[in-house]
């Protein structure tokens, strides 16, 4: 067994279907994911990137193929999955599915309670990732008084508390409206700082543009391709999955040749404005 | 049930530790029960001054809730106050003949009568007092340290969170069904209604196999743990009124029992 320690997951050939069900969520694939980039995971509804994401946390069990974290494969009996997802945190798509407790400060407490540690550093660590995510003030709020996305912010805030090395974000910016959208974000970057390594799955493209270092592109449980946010959006066959492109793309590429010339792609509007100066 | 789930919450009493605030409400209960008219209704004041002025819940919706249980509690009082009898005996105050026999109101019946709604209203103010001012999860928690089983106090708390959940998923649906004009006629709203309750049905068993996976996600050891901070505040200036207040009213019940 060769250990990768810098591959934080890693897929080998896996196959998955929902019980009862025909069509095999997850096909033949296989993915890295290196520590440290910023990964963003793309495809239509439905096509598996959230079956992908309770894979990784061992919530089902793969039908066929191997899962990995630096090298080591991921085990089904209780205290190694309790050790697996510890290091391995995911966020949910919609965060009622787990919000717990009955207030905020319990709920961030929960993972931490079941890890047995000393209260006092129990109290410390929770204290510490409320003021973190800006949820201080709200610690003894019940959740079902709370914004969608105040819920989403206790739902990161509960998993961070765990200070996994590897996040999997599940839309993590579905329903929120821009104002929240931001304030979402900039927790994101908050946790990068910290060396959290990312994976999002996401329809957002032009945050996928503007944030990702890799990107995999799924279709009907496969992995139909992965590259830089450059790579991917220049291939053809991604315009036939009806994904779309991200804005800035299209703006760059509908700029008169001359424009472009020498130039590589602007991937913010800062950036586009210094390429397009006279 | 939501207006006073979110006043406990937000009240200005918020930072009094609730342990301060069940004292003051449950040792006032006590007062009142084992007290005469006069100072019940020195209690029903004072708490209701309390949660009106201290802990700053509006007026007019404290009234409502008031008004609205004392009136159900009037609903029993006829039966407990009127007397039926052959004839109108001597301390009748008011009665009519009912046929061969009278109904009638005695001045004992009107003593009684009175004690009971001055006895009803003091309890109320103090039970509304504790409703207001401490959040049903405090209140749980602090009666799992009074020894209360844990297990019945963890039921409690996801029973909690679950109501929430559970009206909810009814809004949503109502809404729906609502929109698309379910409750049109009085047909309809019969099938609409069975509709609503299979749907509810349904969606709380998706509900609830989607929360099993989030609680795994989130190492679930079988056993639901928290951790809560203590972010009170003890007052002595309230715990000395709390006593004096106490001390004056024992005062004047000594008072009545020796004079009244
Ligand atoms: N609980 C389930 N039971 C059966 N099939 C499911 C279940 N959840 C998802 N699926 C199916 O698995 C496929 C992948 O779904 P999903 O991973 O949720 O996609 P995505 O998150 O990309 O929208 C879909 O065809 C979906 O219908
Ligand atoms: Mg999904």
């Amino acid at each position: 067994m060769v250990e990768r320690p810098d591959i934080l997951l890693e897929f080998d050939a896996v196959d998955y279907s929902y019980p009862l069900s025909e069509m095999p969520a997850i096909q033949n694939l296989s993915l890295q994911l290196t520590a440290g980039q910023k990964t963003a995971l793309i495809g239509q509804n439905g096509c598996g990137k959230s079956t992908l994401f309770l894979l990784a946390d061992g919530l089902c069990r793969a039908n066929r193929g191997v899962i990995k974290s630096r090298g080591l494969p991921l085990r089904h009996d209780r205290v190694a999955l309790n050790q697996w997802r510890q290091r391995v945190g995911l966020v949910f798509q919609d965060p009622e599915q787990q919000l717990v407790a009955p207030t905020v400060a319990a709920d961030v407490s929960y993972g931490l309670c079941n890890l047995e540690l000393p209260e006092a550093e129990i109290a410390q660590r929770v204290e510490q990732v409320l003021h973190q995510f800006g949820l201080s003030e709200l610690a003894m709020r019940p959740l079902h008084q709370l914004s969608l996305g105040q819920k989403k912010r206790v739902s990161l805030a509960g998993v961070m508390a765990l200070r996994p090395e590897l996040l999997l974000l599940d839309e993590p910016t579905a329903y929120l409206d821009p104002i929240q959208t931001r304030q979402f974000l900039a927790a994101l970057t908050q946790i990068e700082a910290e060396g959290t390594t990312l994976l999002i799955a996401t329809h957002d493209l032009d945050f996928v543009y503007r944030w990702a270092d890799w990107l995999l592109v799924m279709d009907q449980g496969r992995l139909l391709l992965e590259g830089t946010p450059e790579q991917v959006f220049s291939r053809p066959d991604l315009l036939e999955l009806g994904l779309g492109l991200p804005l800035l793309k299209q703006i760059w590429d509908s700029l008169p040749a001359d424009l472009r010339q020498g130039q590589s792609p602007p991937r913010t509007l800062e950036q586009l404005r210094l390429a397009i100066r006279p | 049930m939501n207006a006073l789930d979110t006043l406990s919450y937000t009240n200005r009493l918020r930072h009094l530790p609730p342990w301060q605030k069940l004292l003051f409400g449950a040792g006032s209960l006590l007062l009142a029960l084992g007290s005469h008219p006069p100072v019940q209704l020195a209690i029903a004041g004072w708490l209701s001054f309390w949660t009106v002025h201290y802990a700053g819940v509006p007026a007019h919706l404290y009234r409502r809730v008031l008004l609205g249980i004392m009136a159900f509690l009037a609903t029993s009082l006829p039966v407990l106050i009127l007397n039926l009898a052959d004839h109108l005996p001597a301390d009748a105050v008011w009665g009519i003949p009912l046929a061969n026999w009278q109904l009638y109101l005695s001045h004992r019946g009107l003593a009684q009568a009175s004690e009971i709604f001055c006895r009803s209203l003091a309890s109320t103010a103090c039970l509304l007092f504790i409703a207001f001012t401490i959040p049903l999860i405090e209140l749980s928690l602090l009666f799992a340290r009074l020894g209360c089983p844990a297990i019945l106090v963890e039921l409690l708390l996801l029973a909690y969170r679950f109501i929430f959940l559970l009206t909810d998923t009814v809004q949503r649906l109502l809404l729906a069904q609502t929109a698309r004009g379910g409750y049109r006629t009085r047909q309809l709203t019969l099938k609409s209604a069975s509709l609503l309750i299979r749907g509810l049905l349904q969606r709380t068993v998706e509900r609830y196999q989607q929360l099993t996976l989030g609680v795994r996600a989130r190492g679930f050891n079988h056993q639901f743990r928290f951790w809560q901070p203590q972010l009170y505040r003890y007052s002595q200036r309230h715990m000395t009124e709390i006593l004096a207040g106490w001390l004056g009213l024992l005062t004047g019940e000594l008072l009545t029992r020796i004079y009244g």
